[in-house]
């Protein structure tokens, strides 16, 4: 990323907490100053633990969540405050596909693309989906693109799921983003579908350069496609930096109470912190420092 | 080392700590015992009831055949009452179609309110759907029976009367309905379109509703269904449509038109069901 241009996204001291149960009074912090800033036509993989704060720190970028303190500057711009029509605007250049794809399932894939045209459009002509000649070329053109032409008029609930996510991709691409936020985007998938994903995503960022910021659980897949990577642990960052500087010890830090050689599938359930290997390995890593 | 290789080690560890308890096998004996001792409950209750009541069970199955015979008797439809088909049409006609516009109307101004109060795509003001959700309860509880008794009062026995009590019985519970739908829909799609900037009418519009789509119209079919039901009785105490026909027939001891009439609804209630079924089938 170049430093010294403004930054397309800007994240600062970005904190999510939440309220304790009623009586506790200590809060629950999803997010603990998060600092982040990315340019144009990047791709960030974020890995971390389930419940590390992956998705709410995407969710807090486009504001479906709204962060407890700090501050997100898009494009030059403050976005932590906005309100309504100027929210929507903002969202409408931030794409983002999900883990379980997300589309309306009883619509056709066709429909379901055009849906990411919504922001940009009035409330009648949006409700009633009356978009533009050139709005469902171009929806026919991006579903070409990732492979489904023919299936444009299928309804998306006879889809694989490696096809709904390529719908969310072509729905993530006619919103004509700066960025995709990529919430577990083939955490769904089975390999070959993963992969064609991930191409999918990197071609985005290489062609259109579309900056994509990828919560993955795989950290292979993000040694592999991504430009850089971001490690969350309890909802603070860890680790940031290329995939060649992300060592099996840092990995070691960032999934925590994990073991040696326990990439890919982080260890959980409570009796993981009571087996001796684990007991060996929480001496070998300052955990106390990270949380 | 692998997941799968924790998991086994830790059933192993599992099954050794029970390997030296014989199991308890005796708990589907005691469940069969207290299946027999709840039916013999049953019976003993029955019949201590009947005998508290005065109420004999074999003379009441004795007099069944009897009773029977007299049915088919007197409310068999004869040739002379097929002269009465015309006006017993007519009056099945106004009920139908008033019983489908009262439903209609409900269904129309139930979605508005569900749409507001719902709690997946709904508005954000806690107040107002606290609101809504109170009207619908409020509503849905007054039986129909009741409106109709209620609005006899003001409004007399008219057409409107009855569509009036139909429509208000309808709208509480319509409303209920589909705030129940509304509340199941998945969060995921309506996420995915505030993510890319829809408003709260684009919202509802492209995902809300055709996510619920065939939900809400099952619901309004089956309130169609029972309000067809629901009509003829109100028609009994309004004095309209094919209630009221009943009521006449039976009042003045012709019995086998009051038989037509109950044959044709019968008639009509299942071709309705036909309809809607195939209605449903087509729209999954």
């Amino acid at each position: 990323m170049p430093q010294n241009a403004q930054p397309l996204l800007q994240v600062s001291d970005l904190t999510k907490s939440y309220e304790g149960k009623r009586g506790a009074r200590e809060q629950h912090h999803a997010l603990s100053g998060v600092d982040f800033a990315c340019g144009e036509g990047e791709l960030v993989a974020v890995i971390g633990p389930s419940g590390a704060g992956k998705s709410t720190f995407l969710r807090c970028i486009n504001r479906l969540i709204e962060p407890t303190e700090g501050s997100v500057v898009f494009n030059g711009r403050d976005i932590t405050h906005l309100r309504r029509n100027k929210l929507r605007g903002v969202r409408a250049q931030i794409a983002m596909i999900f883990q379980n794809y997300n589309l309306v399932y009883r619509l056709t894939a066709i429909q379901n693309v055009l849906h990411g045209r919504l922001g940009y459009k009035g409330a009648v002509a949006g409700s009633l989906g009356l978009y533009s000649e050139a709005e469902k070329l171009r929806a026919f053109e991006l579903l070409d693109e990732v492979g489904l032409g023919e299936f444009a008029y299928r309804r998306a609930d006879q889809l694989s799921g490696g096809q709904k996510q390529r719908v969310g991709i072509a729905r993530a691409l006619i919103q004509d983003p700066r960025i995709i936020l990529c919430d577990e985007p083939i955490a769904s998938l089975d390999p070959k579908s993963s992969r064609a994903v991930m191409e999918h995503l990197r071609r985005v960022t290489r062609q259109h350069g579309i900056t994509c910021i990828v919560n993955l659980h795989q950290v292979d897949m993000a040694l592999e496609f991504s430009d850089r990577i971001v490690g969350l642990r309890a909802g603070a960052k860890v680790f940031e930096g290329a995939p060649a500087e992300l060592t099996p010890q840092m990995i070691a830090v960032i999934y925590g109470d994990g073991e040696e050689g326990f990439i890919s599938v982080p260890v959980s359930g409570p009796q993981a912190g009571a087996t001796p290997a684990s007991v060996g390995m929480a001496s070998a890593v300052p955990s106390g420092a990270l949380r | 080392m692998s997941a799968g290789e924790c998991g086994a080690m830790s059933t192993g560890s599992f099954g050794n700590a029970k390997a030296g308890k014989v199991p308890d096998l005796s708990w589907f004996r005691r469940r069969q015992l207290r299946a027999l001792a709840v039916v013999a409950a049953v019976v003993l209750v029955a019949e201590g009831a009947s005998l508290v009541g005065d109420f004999s069970f074999g003379y009441a199955l004795g007099s069944v055949p009897a009773a029977l015979a007299w049915m088919l008797q007197n409310f068999c439809p004869t040739p002379s009452s097929l002269g009465q088909l015309g006006i017993i049409a007519t009056q099945v006609v106004s009920t139908v179609f008033d019983s489908i516009a009262a439903t209609m109307l409900a269904a129309l101004l139930g979605i508005v309110l569900a749409v507001l109060g719902c709690s997946s795509v709904g508005v954000e003001n806690g107040i107002v759907r606290g609101v809504i959700r109170i009207f619908a309860n409020i509503f849905r509880n007054v039986p129909m029976i009741a409106w109709a008794l209620l609005l006899l009062l003001s409004f007399k026995q008219n057409e409107f009367t009855g569509f009036l009590a139909l429509f208000l019985a309808t709208f509480g519970q319509i409303t209920r309905f589909f705030l129940d739908t509304l509340d199941e829909i998945p969060c995921g799609p309506i996420e995915a379109l505030r993510s890319c900037g829809a408003s709260f009418w684009q919202i509802v519009f492209q995902a809300g509703l055709p996510l619920a789509v065939a939900e809400l119209m099952s619901w309004t079919l089956y309130m169609v269904e029972t309000n067809i039901r629901e009509a003829t009785l109100v028609g009994l105490l309004t004095g309209t449509g094919i209630g009221f026909a009943f009521n006449l027939y039976y009042a003045s001891f012709r019995y086998d038109c009051a038989g037509l009439v109950i044959l044709v609804t019968i008639v009509l209630v299942l071709v309705v069901e036909a309809i809607s079924n195939a209605a449903r089938r087509s729209m999954i």
